[in-house]
């Protein structure tokens, strides 16, 4: 595990770069998901890069500018600047890797700047979206239901009730909710990818939809659900994904294709 | 920007990982350096990004910080073979932390930062080693006293609290409910020291010349009014070296951006107090940022 900074002198990026258990020419970039749920997936992005490294990968996780341990304060990342942060996480890869071959494994919000990123020009080998959020408006409606929810837990309500410049404990500043809410993963142009893999805890039309836009635009994708047998007995876990064991086999196992392709 | 931050390896084989977080001007000189660290199982940058925002602040007062994560969390590796408990394990990273500082800035002594779980570490280091000048307690150590049980009915003014009541209850909104429970569970099962031991640890560390800032909050926790601290020890007097803030709106990770900017602002101007004197200025080329200018609000000081 090697911990470094990045990118530009004004706007550097922290991310851990994971080396390969034996010689390889292809990488593996890890697209955080957002706000809340970014310290909710640290624990299981550290695991799956170590796991993915031990398989033969080359691997980066990185914090978007605004998040984590990059520049910029909390207020100023929008799906725009972490879309043009994939970008130069990529390059920083392909540096320290020499890989021919670069993959994206995005969760959440992740794998929507994940996406977008093979849209504006960047050919991934496999692209992995990992609870995708396909439409940001139905992202920010679930967000703001959580929100209102853990200040009513939290005996807030009266502070925060119509507030609309902060989220799930994070600034949420105009500009970045307009932006966030316009995301359409269904829309726009289509993605450059080898392949592409859509992985959910439960099979939605979103998803269909996105798998359907995907192979109209020529690119073979795969619509598959991975549960932990609790899910799999009925029991609603919601960000309990995160930490899912089936799903970092799952992960492990569909890359595992690109080490020999 | 008012700060530089370094990758800062350390421990054994450079298994330790932190970042270091320098003033860009002229540090003050003598200060002591700020180590933070992981709360609970978030990573070294805390909740909502906490301490990110307060190492970049203290920067911009002149302090160098070090915010890092212990052993096998976050960043960190650890040993197969290291077999240590975890609160041991957490007490001697924290003091691998202190001496990688001294061997490589030099540093001769240190504030440690405990935030909830970490404040175990941050007083066991605090009260055994000499170099611990100051120890800041978010959301330490709180034991239910009379003036808590005489203040309890006072809750049930609190209008959020019939709000939360109803919505889960009357209107059955259980995730709501399941959230309640889960935070109980989460945040309140720690091991604390005896009343009596924490106000022997208190005493030793005052009467070492160290400075104490300890900050509670309101909400569901087991605390209830600004002074119940010197209750929970029996120390009615206080102490000049002790200082104490409890803010009743606040939860315990501060999840609203205000509570948070409240704290930093509260660390910052306890630092300058105990560790910027004569001619320790801050240097012009340094100024605090705009958001560590004002006096803490008197909401806070209730």
């Amino acid at each position: 595990m090697k911990p470094l900074f990045f990118g530009e002198a004004e706007r550097r990026l922290y991310g851990v770069y994971h080396p390969p258990a034996k010689s390889s020419r292809h990488a593996v970039l890890l697209c955080y998901p957002g706000m809340q749920e970014y310290n909710a997936a640290h624990w299981m992005f550290r695991r799956l890069a170590t796991s993915l490294s031990r398989e033969g990968h080359h691997v980066l996780r990185f914090d978007y500018f605004g998040t984590g341990d990059s520049d910029g304060e909390s207020d100023v990342t929008t799906p725009a600047s972490a879309v043009a942060d994939v970008h130069t996480a990529i390059r920083e890869l392909r540096d320290l890797s020499r890989a021919r071959e670069v993959s994206l494994v995005g969760l959440r919000l992740g794998a929507a700047c994940a996406a977008l990123a093979c849209s504006e020009g960047f050919a991934a080998r496999q692209l992995v979206l990992w609870e995708p959020v396909i439409h940001g408006d139905a992202y920010v409606k679930e967000l703001e239901t959580l929100d209102e929810r853990r200040n009513l837990v939290l005996l807030h309500a009266d502070r925060t009730r119509g507030r609309r410049d902060e989220l799930l404990g994070f600034p949420f500043t105009a500009e970045v909710r307009a932006s966030t809410e316009a995301i359409d993963l269904t829309a726009g142009a289509p993605i450059k990818a080898k392949r592409a893999v859509i992985l959910s805890s439960d099979e939605r039309a979103e998803h269909r939809a996105l798998r359907d836009w995907y192979e109209r635009s020529g690119v073979p994708t795969e619509l598959r659900t991975v549960q932990e047998p609790e899910e799999a007995a009925g029991r609603r876990l919601r960000e309990r994904p995160m930490l899912s064991n089936a799903v970092l086999l799952e992960l492990a196992r569909e890359l595992r294709g690109s080490l020999v392709g | 920007m008012t700060y530089t931050e370094k990758i800062f390896s350390f421990g054994p084989s450079g298994a330790l990982q932190g970042i270091l977080v320098e003033p860009r001007g002229r540090r003050i000189e003598n200060a002591p350096a700020i180590l933070t660290w992981n709360v609970g199982l978030h990573h070294h940058i805390g909740p909502h990004r906490f301490f990110v925002t307060l190492t970049r602040s203290l920067a911009a007062l002149g302090f160098t910080s070090l915010r890092f994560d212990i052993s096998g969390l976050g960043d960190s590796e650890v040993s197969r073979d290291d077999t240590r408990p975890d609160p041991e394990r957490a007490v001697a990273d924290v003091r691998e932390a202190m001496a990688a500082l001294t061997k490589q800035r030099q540093f001769q002594t240190f504030v440690p930062i405990g935030f909830c779980s970490s404040v175990d570490a941050a007083h066991a280091v605090g009260v055994s080693d000499p170099r611990v000048v100051g120890v800041i307690h978010l959301e330490g150590y709180g034991f239910r006293t009379k003036g808590f049980y005489l203040r309890y009915p006072l809750r049930f003014l609190n209008r959020n609290r019939w709000e939360r009541l109803v919505r889960m209850r009357v209107l059955g909104d259980w995730e709501a409910a399941a959230e309640a429970s889960q935070d109980r569970e989460r945040v309140y099962v720690r091991d604390y020291p005896s009343p009596k031991k924490l106000q022997s640890d208190i005493a030793a560390l005052v009467a070492r010349g160290a400075a104490l800032l300890l900050i509670y909050v309101g909400g569901d926790t087991d605390y209830a009014y600004k002074e119940q601290f010197y209750e929970m020890i029996d120390e009615r007097a206080g102490s000049n070296r002790v200082e104490l803030d409890f803010y009743p709106d606040a939860d315990h990770t501060f999840f609203l951006e205000e509570d948070r900017r409240r704290v930093i602002q509260r660390i910052g101007f306890f630092l300058r107090k105990y560790f910027v004197t004569g001619d320790r200025r801050i240097s012009a080329s340094a100024p605090p940022s705009s958001r560590m200018q004002a006096e803490p609000s008197p909401r806070a000081e209730r």
